[in-house]
């Protein structure tokens, strides 16, 4: 009883699985196929498309607009990050639990929301169409992330630890180098890592402010408009390599520290 | 004797909470010095003021004639060892010990090895040196902490309970170990602990703290013979308390009939007074005697504790008394619980305490 029991239950859950991954599995095999349309039967292996995205100037320009963003993002959000946890471990000031909620909120706006309006407030300062418009507006939705896993970090560092410093001759500036960021460093490095993953495939607010300077999902969108060609597979499946190598930097990270 | 470091009026507050009442104290050069009372008490406030982790309300500290209240934690050179010993986990065993030179910037890279190397050896841990510090028991993290804090070569060392998270055995190992060290460096040892056992043990001097108030300053047999009051007195524990009325001339009208303490407080007549009976002054015997300080009791359990046996005894007004006899004692008694008893003790042994 029990055992058919589980045996559905695994079903179930691989069946939910094949459910959520099909599209993404289909979209990396038909990104290898050499025929023009995505239908089955396959028309044999080939990197025709790569080849193509790779030679399309548009797709080149926004990898690289893509890369820098995420790149500049992920250093932004995490110092942010960083700061807004450390401000939560630190110090206790009237007013704190309002201080983590705002720190806290960007993710719970809707993208759509968040995108009209920075798109309406970079117009007032000038701004749209940069990708320093670009990288503000995923510095917002990044960098509660970034606090999130650094704070977790920070919960298990031993009040007595950066105290035991300053009684040891270290200034609080010492202190921070020697003993409170080396403490958070895997908890930074996968931050770093989430939102640059984050912000590499994020579509809306980039898509509100960037203008001319589209980024790579951006540029799928735009190219999907136009026609549907199996160079999207091809691109789709870069994003996605990506993204997920990053997702798994970040987990890597944070494992080894749950495991010591 | 001189004196090192100085408290005057000293005074923490949070908020409305007091946790420390203006209090002064002296610590002189070379003494080891136990700061003690219950949890709450304010002994670690204090320790924490005097390393500079904690801002005074009021009042200053002085190292020596400098005024160092409002010094940060850095400038003082006070190295602590902590309950939780506080190591740095990304670090090996010779790289936290080294720490401290790091910081003050006082030594070469050889010297501050050399250095760090012979606290090591001394404290026994050298072979543990590249060794992360989740990989040490207890005991070696604590020598690793007293290494840690040592190798500055401080005036004054401050510890915070730094035994209470090891075990019995061990704990006894490193209260002689941190008693012969101090008595080897010289240099002063200030030490808070809830446990009157550890300061007594160790301490040259023990001062008791309870809810925010030094209740008494002095050597550790005084403060055992002679408590100032009666919380000192039942912190301090190995004594019964009896309450009862003086009638001049040491006797004290008590429930339990007229008795006589000679030592402490010369009570003025009627006055309400409360006195000692130290355990280890009781002769117990089945019979009456007839002697003075005889009063009439109950056994209600006895503790075999290795080289002597504590016996508890009810007496005739509900108080618990606590005697201490040697297992020779014992043996002419027949003790069942609920034996009626006869205890008695000299005059000379019953201490009056000032305050009831």
């Amino acid at each position: 009883m029990s055992g058919a029991r589980g045996g559905l239950q695994a079903v179930w859950t691989v069946a939910v699985f094949v459910f959520i991954l099909t599209p993404i599995a289909s979209l990396v095999v038909f990104s290898f196929n050499a025929d023009r349309f995505p239908s089955l039967p396959w028309g044999g292996f080939s990197l025709v498309w790569y080849e193509a995205i790779l030679e399309d100037q548009t797709v080149r320009d926004a990898m690289w607009r893509s890369l820098r963003v995420s790149a500049s993002v992920s250093v932004l959000a995490t110092f942010i990050g960083f700061a807004a946890a450390y401000t939560d471990y630190r110090y206790n000031f009237t007013g704190k639990m309002p201080y983590l909620a705002l720190a806290a909120l960007p993710p719970t706006v809707p993208v759509l929301i968040l995108g009209l309006g920075m798109l309406s407030f970079f117009s007032m300062i000038d701004l749209v169409g940069t990708l320093r418009a670009v990288i503000a507006g995923h510095v917002v939705i990044c960098a509660p992330f970034a606090m999130a896993l650094i704070r977790m970090r920070l919960a298990d560092m031993s009040p007595d630890l950066e105290p035991a410093a300053w009684n040891l001759g270290a200034s609080r500036w010492r202190t921070m180098a020697t003993v409170t960021l080396p403490w958070c460093l895997p908890s930074i490095f996968a931050a770093l890592a989430i939102t640059a993953a984050v912000s590499f495939d994020e579509f809306m607010i980039a898509w509100f402010v960037s203008g001319l300077e589209e980024t790579l999902p951006v540029r799928i969108l735009a190219l999907l408009q136009g026609q549907v060609s199996p160079r999207i597979n091809a691109i789709g499946s870069l994003v996605f390599f990506v993204s997920g190598l990053l997702v798994v930097i970040a987990q890597l990270l944070t494992w080894r520290r749950g495991a010591t | 004797m001189t004196t090192i470091l100085t408290l005057d009026k000293v005074e923490k507050r949070f908020g409305d909470t007091v946790a420390l009442e203006p209090t002064s104290l002296g610590l002189e050069k070379g003494e080891f010095l136990a700061l003690m009372g219950p949890s709450g008490c304010g002994k670690s406030t204090t320790l924490r003021m005097i390393a500079g982790l904690e801002a005074a309300s009021g009042g200053t500290i002085r190292h020596w004639d400098r005024d160092i209240t409002d010094l940060p934690p850095w400038e003082r050179d006070m190295p602590m060892v902590w309950q939780s010993y506080a190591l740095f986990p990304f670090l090996t065993v010779r790289e936290n010990v080294e720490f401290g030179l790091k910081q003050k910037r006082r030594a070469t890279a050889v010297d501050r090895r050399k250095k760090s190397g012979e606290w090591l050896e001394r404290l026994g841990i050298s072979d543990l040196a590249d060794r992360k510090t989740d990989q040490l028991s207890g005991g070696q993290r604590q020598r690793v902490a007293l290494a840690r804090a040592l190798v500055l070569e401080p005036e004054i060392l401050l510890l915070d309970e730094p035994l209470s998270a090891l075990d019995a055995h061990l704990r006894l190992r490193m209260q002689s170990e941190l008693k012969r060290l101090h008595g080897d460096l010289g240099i002063t040892f200030l030490y808070v602990t809830h446990s009157q056992s550890e300061a007594f043990a160790m301490a040259d001097r023990v001062a008791i703290l309870n809810a925010g108030r030094l209740q008494q300053l002095g050597p550790a047999r005084e403060v055992h013979a002679a408590p100032a009051n009666r919380f000192v007195a039942e912190f301090v524990g190995g004594s019964t308390i009896l309450t009862g009325t003086a009638r001049g001339e040491g006797r004290i009208e008590t429930p339990m009939g007229l008795l006589t303490a000679l030592a402490g407080y010369p009570a003025a007549p009627g006055e309400t007074v409360s006195f000692l009976v130290p355990s280890n002054r009781v002769g117990l015997s089945e019979a009456a005697t007839g002697a003075p300080n005889e009063v009439a009791a109950r056994l209600l359990t006895e503790e075999f504790t290795g080289s002597f046996v504590t016996v508890y005894l009810e007496l005739a007004d509900g108080t618990e008394m606590k005697v201490q006899l040697q297992q020779s004692d014992l043996d002419a008694l027949s003790l069942a619980p609920g034996t009626p008893l006869y205890a008695s003790w000299p005059a000379e042994a019953g201490y009056v305490l000032k305050e009831v």
